[in-house]
Formats: structure tokens, C-alpha cells, sequence
């Protein structure tokens, strides 16, 4: 049998739907919604911070009296610092940040952390990702979780940036993974023959569908790299062109409604650096993913938040090797249209001795999940009731920050 | 036809059959598992010439002479360039030690003793994902885990421990006792880093039963434990520096360590073996590994009573893996990671790739050999190595692969070979009905039951 081809991104979805003998993807997506419309337009991307991102570098509490004694030879100079007020100040790496902050787009929230209180980062990254109150507290990814509550219309409403899709966003919920280094698609004979042949295996045939439907939206970029991995001028540089192409799917109109980001390489137990080195080349990428996406996003910007975790924070105190250890609290960053940004949101629990967290961390005053409420309810439009029943279980108490999100 | 018992074998507890190899198997798969288990394939001969250890620290540290030689003279053309042949020769001898270990999963006799190395190699990771470790980690699997892998537990996490690439990958090497002459010299000090990762990742688990006090009198019982950069060791690349080392009692797991120097980590190591958790967690591993990604109790219950009974003696774990009759039953359970699967394709078609091809493959489908992304290793479970765009790049390798071997290999036999016992009437009628030899050819290597194990 011979099969006609037909040349364009969209035609070729149907032909694979009607050649391949399968519903191979709900066509809901054909419908074309207006900007400003919907609740259901807004767009949320989730950056994970693996390895434990140190938060006192990031934001840093220079006007704390203890700041300068406990941080010791941690402690950064006033010329890697950034003030935002007279008590903290954003490490000098954040320049795209610091110009959202000043603008009043971008918001720090400090001494945050999961409900998790040890040190394992397998286990903490397991807490921020599943959303439940302790490890493996749930099988599925919370994002997941609300982009079923969300049941929005489209092929593909939620997308992992990479080649494996993150467990903040694995679930019941079919998602797409798009990774910068990818060749596109096979040719449509083969694919075909494959969609027959995957149909007998559920975890191949959703692999190979949701693969489709995101080169559907993005045919074109070619960069390497798994994970993206933090680093110098040209982690920047491949972030920055990474973003281009992530941006670009995200603003489709159909595109993604959740889509996740990771950067690693925050497990700084040594040679951590001050006003440059490792740590400092690291939030110059993070930042960069910030700057990026707003240029990608255009218009969609406005709908759009950007919230950058970690799984949990370092030592006050640097250890013997120019380095931190694993720790509890930590800053996360918040940055788009609607927030409410310009400011640190903190209750500051201090830095002296007593007033830490085991008399060697930061102590955590605000749950990570309040952060994520406020963008689930406030800006994803979901309500209290389903937040707190199929996205944070055990979370009654865990208030959305008020006035986040604007 | 041959079995699914002898699919299984070949591809549960290996990395899938050569022409032919599944009716060999077939005539007792069980024996044909256990008679891999021979100290003998230690050695392969894929690994000639390659430096071991002790060499390596040297190499590095006459390296480090050098750089240090060129920024004393400055940013110069010549310093330049020879930065830049110093950078090329590090990345061919990695890409070369690649190639080499895959090699010998390819080529081997026993691949049942290979995935034994590469399951210990992961429980251990090292990762070249750090300069400083990065030529030391294959050293690390051929001089540590090869020669443990038939031995007792015990041997072999002090092994790990003790070698260049694990105490710099994990941070071990700069760590200082506070309280010793360097460190009061110094003013430095404690590095948590491994002692916190043995105890979560390589012994007793993060549920195991310690508290932030073990890992704090681990870290100070493990100071002194470095690299041996001067050479005068015994050889190994291990040295116990006793000037940094934290004085004192140190108390672990509810028992009192007095001052003893290196033997203190060393008897704490040995002890830890015998933890009841840490047999449960092995337990678990394993059986994660070769079973199922979501094993049963009884399994892993069994499992840990053979580790702890035998007191860590491996041998003894194995057999008692290969008599549980889950090991034996519901083939297609796991997905082979990409890393095994790059092996089964070369094994399935004798094919071999030219060292750059193959490092090209392994940075596509996201599995680099020597590079896990963090000290827990490579992911054991389906879940994570299945995503939309790592399929993609698996039909990527199975549809280059096929362009150049359509010609010598015929579809129909080489489904037969591979997944002949286990082929759905799904995936054969699709390979029937492919438009070309080179298509067909595609949907095997693609096909669920050869990415399955």
C-alpha cells in the first residue's frame, strides 16, 4: 500500500490519526482562544533547583546584624551585592531578575521550605515534586494533579523540558517532554508502523503519542545537553537559546499550560565561591532562564508565572571547604506578569545561633505550598476545595501567601 | 523455538542474546546464570593497556604541575594550545574508557557478571560529571568493583570508599578535622558530604535509622581519609593522613569509636554492613534491579535475610536471587535503561561502533557512561527512561543502526533471535508489513519486547 504524504505540521497529524488506525490525540486543540481571554490561558512554569540551591547567596539578608558573623568566610562582599531594600540584596548574578524585582514583576519569598525536615535530596526533591506532607507521600507529580483539576482542551497541557519527564509532572495526565538536542520526528512511513505496533504496550504507545504532538508545535531547534547543567557565559548563552525554542511552544495558543524547567549543579559542598565561581555561574544561568522567558513569551508574559524551588537549603555557617552543607530553608523566586513583585516576602526568623534551625540552619517560616497555592488558586484559577483535596493532601492548614499574586 | 525462561535469562539477568545464543541458553537457563559467576571474569581483555589507579593520580598530579607551571608564565599562545592538548587528551582517554567498558558488556562470555558490575557501579556512583573525578571513574569500576563483585559486601564498600575517585567526587579528600593540627593550622574543616552519602545511598538507606549525629561522627571518623598525591602509599592511591584527622571518641549508631585513627572508619564501615537495614536496602536494590520495578516484600524479605546471613557474602545473595521464583516469572516487567540498551542492540547484531559513534549514541539517549547525575546513580524504573523524546531518540539509534546492517541481517531471523519467545502478534505483524528490509529492521530494535527485559 502506498501512502500520500502531506507536507505541513498540521495536516500530518490528521494523516497520522486516520493512517494509523488509532485516536492517536484529541483533536480539542483545533479551537484558537484570544490572549486576554480564559482563566484557562494562564501559563505556569516550574523551575526545579536540584541539589539545594543555597538561598542565603541568592537573597541575601546583609542588613541581618548577624549576617556578617555567622556566614563567616561565606559571608559575600558588598560588591557582589544587588540591595532590594535595606535588608536584603539579590546576588549581583541576577541582572535580568533584579530587573523584573525592580520593575515590580519579580518577588523573592525567604525561609521557605517543604514540610520536609531531613537532609536527603533524593528524598526532599521527592517531597517538592509529589507535594505530599513526607516522602513518597503520593505516586504522582502535584503538577499533574492540577493539570487534571484543570482539564484544560488541549493536546498536550503539560511539558517537560528535557528528555524524561520530572515526577512534579508524571501522573494520570498525559504530558510531552521536548529536549533541545532532538533529531524531530521519523519519517511518517515508520511512524505509522510504529503507532500499529505500539498499540498493544500502553507505556510505548503514550510515550510515542506525546512525542508527536509537542514536534507538532516545535520542528525545529538542535542544541545538546540531557539536563540542562548550570555554568559559565555559555550555560547562559544555552540557556538563553534553550528558552527561545521552550517559549515558543509555551505561547502557542494551544501550548502547554504547565511545562517544567531543571537545573542542577547547586550541591555546593565545595569551592562554592563568592562573587564569582560555581555558585555565581549558576544563578547567572538560572537568571538567564528568567530573562529569556520573558522575551520568548511576548504578549503571553502577562498570563504567565515563573516560580524557581529547591528542595531544600544549605548551612549558615560555610563548612571546611569553601563550601555549605545540607541545610533547611531557602529562598524561592517568583517572577511574571501578575505578581505582585518589587518586594522579599519573608518573616524573617533570623540569624542568630538561637534562632536557627538545629543551631545550623536557616529556620523555615513559610511552607513551600502556600507559594504554590497562591499560584494554583490565584492565577491557575483553581479552587480551595480541589487544591487542598487532590493537590496538597494533608495541607488544612497551609494558607495560599496572601497577596503574592495580584 | 527457545523458551521465555531463556528470554529472560538472557536479557533479565544479561543484556540480551548474540545470534544464536538464546538456544544455547535454553538448554538450562538457570545454569547458564550461575556458571557466569566466576571470579575469572574479572579480567577482560577489553581493558588492555588502560592505566589503573595509582597511575592515574600520578598522571593528574603531573598535570596539575604543568597548569600551575603555565599561569606562572602567563596567558601565552603556547600555554594555549598546550591547555587545549591537555583538554583533547583528557576527553579521547574518557571516550576511550567508554568505549572500552561497553566493550566488554558487548563481547563478553559472562554478560551476567558484566550487569553485576554495572549494578555495583551505579550503587557506588562516581561521576565524571566532576573534573576532579573524572579520569578516575573507570579506574574505579575495573580496579573496585570488578575484583568485588563475586566477594563480600564489606570488601567492597571499603574498597569504594577508599578510592581517589570516591573521596574526590565526594568531597572526602579536603575534609579536615577541625580539631587535628591541620585543621587548627588551617583554621578548616568538616566535609559531610560522604559520610552522609554512605550512610543514605551505600549502606543502611535514608530510612536506615540515623540522625544527623552519625553523619557528623562518620564525617570526623573518615578525616584523614585522601588522596595518596605524593605517591608514597602503598599504591592503591589511598593514603591516611593522621595531621587531619579529628581526635577523639566518636559515637555512631548507639557504639562508642574511641581514638583510633584510620581504623575507626574502617570498623565503622565493616559494622555498617552488618546493619540490618543496610541488608534490607541492598535487598531492595537488587531486586529492583533484576526483578521488578515495584517488587514484592516477600522478595526483598528474602533477599535480606540471604544478605544477612551470609554476612554480606554476595555470592550467597545471588543464588538466592536466582531461586526466587518472581525472577523467573512475568517477562516485559522492566525497560531496559539506555545504557543496556546500546548493548543489546551490538549484541543482537555484532555490530560495532567506532568509539565517537558510540559516545555519540550514549550522550543521546541521555545515559553516559561514568556521568550518573548524582552519587544516587542511575534511575532502576521504566518510568524515568521513557519519556516522548528519549523514545524518540531510541528509534533515532534502532533507524541508523538498521541503514547500515538491512543488508546482512534479515528481519524475520533476527526477531527470532532476540524476542523470539516473547513476541506479541502486534509487533510481528508490523514487522510482516513494513515497507522495506531497513523499516522492519527499525521495528525490531524499537519494538517494546526488545526494549523490555
Amino acid at each position: 500500500m502506498t501512502r500520500k504524504m502531506i507536507d505541513t505540521p498540521l495536516s500530518r497529524r490528521l494523516l497520522l490519526q486516520s493512517l494509523g488506525g488509532m485516536a492517536l490525540l484529541p483533536l480539542c486543540g483545533g479551537l484558537r482562544v484570544s490572549f486576554a481571554a480564559a482563566p484557562g490561558d494562564a501559563r505556569f512554569v516550574f523551575i526545579i533547583l536540584r541539589g539545594a540551591m543555597d538561598g542565603l547567596a541568592a537573597a541575601v539578608p546583609y542588613g541581618d546584624k548577624n549576617y556578617a558573623a555567622v556566614r563567616g568566610n561565606m559571608a559575600l562582599p558588598k560588591s557582589a551585592l544587588v540591595p532590594v531594600d535595606n535588608f536584603f540584596a539579590l546576588h549581583k548574578s541576577f541582572e535580568s531578575f533584579g530587573g523584573l524585582f525592580k520593575s515590580g514583576e519579580a518577588a523573592v519569598v525567604h525561609a521557605v521550605s517543604t514540610p520536609y525536615r531531613e537532609r536527603s535530596h533524593f528524598d526532599a526533591q521527592n517531597v517538592l515534586e509529589c507535594g505530599a506532607a513526607r516522602p513518597h507521600g503520593a505516586r504522582d507529580g502535584w503538577l499533574n494533579r492540577a493539570l487534571d483539576v484543570m482539564n484544560v482542551p488541549t493536546t498536550t497541557p503539560g511539558l517537560a523540558v528535557g528528555q524524561t519527564i520530572p515526577l512534579a509532572l508524571q501522573g494520570r495526565v498525559d504530558v510531552g517532554s521536548w529536549s533541545p538536542a532532538g533529531d524531530g520526528l521519523p519519517p511518517d512511513a515508520l511512524l505509522i508502523a510504529l503507532q500499529d505496533m505500539y498499540s498493544g504496550d500502553a507505556a510505548f504507545e503514550s510515550a510515542l503519542s506525546q512525542a508527536i504532538g509537542i514536534h507538532d508545535i516545535a520542528d525545529d531547534g538542535k542544541m545538546g545537553g540531557q539536563r540542562l547543567r548550570g555554568g559559565n557565559a555559555r550555560g547562559r548563552a544555552h540557556m538563553e537559546s534553550t528558552i527561545k525554542t521552550v517559549g515558543k511552544i509555551i505561547a502557542d495558543p494551544n501550548g502547554p499550560r504547565i511545562a517544567t524547567l531543571e537545573i542542577g549543579g547547586w550541591d555546593t559542598h565545595a569551592q562554592q565561591g563568592l562573587e564569582s565561581g560555581a555558585l555565581a555561574n549558576n544563578f547567572a544561568t538560572l537568571d538567564a532562564a528568567f530573562g529569556a522567558l520573558k522575551d520568548a513569551l511576548g504578549p503571553f508574559w502577562s498570563q504567565t508565572i515563573v516560580l524557581a524551588a529547591t528542595e531544600f537549603g544549605r548551612t549558615v555557617a560555610g563548612n571546611g571547604t569553601g563550601g555549605t552543607d545540607h541545610g533547611t530553608a531557602s529562598c524561592a523566586l517568583i517572577a511574571g506578569g501578575r505578581v505582585n513583585g518589587g518586594k522579599v516576602y519573608a518573616q524573617w526568623p533570623g540569624l542568630d545561633k538561637t534562632q536557627l534551625h538545629q543551631g545550623r540552619d536557616l529556620h523555615p517560616t513559610t511552607d513551600l505550598r502556600q507559594v504554590a497555592k497562591a499560584v494554583l488558586q490565584s492565577h491557575l484559577g483553581l479552587a480551595a476545595g480541589d487544591v487542598e483535596r487532590h493537590i496538597f493532601p494533608e495541607s488544612g492548614n497551609v494558607r495560599p501567601l496572601a497577596g503574592l499574586i495580584g | 523455538m527457545s523458551s521465555i525462561a531463556a528470554f529472560i535469562a538472557a536479557n533479565r539477568f544479561g543484556f540480551g542474546p548474540r545470534a544464536g545464543e538464546l538456544q544455547i541458553i535454553d538448554r538450562d537457563p538457570a545454569r547458564w546464570v550461575l556458571g557466569q559467576l566466576d571470579a575469572r571474569h574479572a579480567v577482560s581483555s577489553a581493558f588492555a593497556g588502560l592505566p589503573v589507579t595509582a597511575e592515574i593520580v600520578q598522571g593528574a598530579m603531573g598535570q596539575q604541575r604543568q597548569l600551575q607551571k603555565m599561569k606562572n608564565t602567563g596567558d601565552t599562545d603556547e600555554n594555549r594550545r598546550k591547555l587545549r592538548d591537555m583538554q583533547k587528551e583528557l576527553r579521547g582517554d574518557f571516550i576511550e574508557e567508554a568505549a572500552a567498558r561497553t566493550r566488554a558488556a558487548v563481547l563478553s562470555p559472562a554478560p551476567v557478571f558484566e550487569r553485576l558490575v554495572h549494578f555495583w557501579s551505579n550503587h557506588f556512583t562516581v561521576s565524571a560529571t566532576k573534573r576532579q573525578s573524572l579520569p578516575l571513574v573507570a579506574a574505579f569500576e575495573r580496579d573496585v568493583i570488578r575484583p568485588h563483585v563475586l566477594g563480600k559486601f564489606s570488601d567492597m564498600l571499603l574498597a569504594a570508599i577508599r578510592h581517589p575517585a570516591m573521596l574526590t567526587y565526594l568531597d572526602n579528600a579536603r575534609s579536615i578535622g577541625p580539631n587535628s593540627r591541620g585543621g587548627k593550622r588551617q583554621g578548616k574543616g568538616l566535609n559531610e558530604n560522604l559520610a552522609r552519602e554512605i550512610l543514605e545511598l551505600h549502606t543502611l538507606g535514608v530510612n536506615g535509622g540515623y540522625t544527623q549525629d552519625d553523619v557528623i561522627a562518620l564525617a570526623k571518623m573518615l578525616t584523614g581519609w585522601t588522596v595518596d598525591i605524593a605517591g608514597v602509599g602503598a599504591g592503591s592511591g589511598f593514603i591516611f593522613n593522621a595531621a587531619v584527622h579529628e581526635p577523639g571518641e566518636k559515637p555512631l549508631l548507639g557504639i562508642r569509636y574511641p581514638e583510633n585513627g584510620e581504623a575507626e572508619a574502617r570498623n565503622a564501615l565493616y559494622n555498617l554492613t552488618q546493619h540490618p537495614s543496610t541488608a534490607q536496602f541492598i535487598a531492595g536494590k537488587l531486586a529492583r534491579h533484576f526483578i521488578s520495578d515495584a517488587p514484592s516484600a516477600a522478595a526483598i524479605k528474602t533477599l535480606a535475610q540471604s544478605f544477612a546471613r551470609g554476612g554480606g557474602s554476595l555470592m550467597e545473595v545471588y543464588r538466592t536471587l536466582l531461586s526466587l521464583p518472581a525472577a523467573w516469572q512475568a517477562p516485559l516487567g522492566k525497560v531496559k535503561t539506555p545504557n543496556d540498551y546500546i548493548i543489546s542492540l551490538l549484541r543482537a547484531t555484532g555490530a560495532d561502533l567506532e568509539d565517537m559513534r558510540l559516545a555519540a549514541a550514549f550522550r543521546d539517549l541521555g545515559q553516559v557512561p561514568f556521568s550518573a547525575p548524582s552519587p544516587a546513580g542511575w534511575s532502576d524504573l521504566g518510568k524515568d527512561w521513557l519519556g516522548g523524546e528519549a523514545l524518540l531518540r531510541r528509534i533515532g539509534i534502532a533507524q541508523s543502526l538498521a541503514a547500515t546492517l538491512h543488508t546482512r541481517i534479515t528481519p524475520a531471523d533476527l526477531l527470532e533471535a532476540t524476542i523470539g519467545p516473547v513476541a506479541s502478534e502486534t509487533t510481528r505483524s508490523a514487522v510482516r508489513r513494513a515497507g522495506s528490509p531497513a523499516e522492519a529492521l527499525t521495528l525490531v530494535f524499537a519494538s517494546p519486547e526488545f526494549q523490555r527485559r
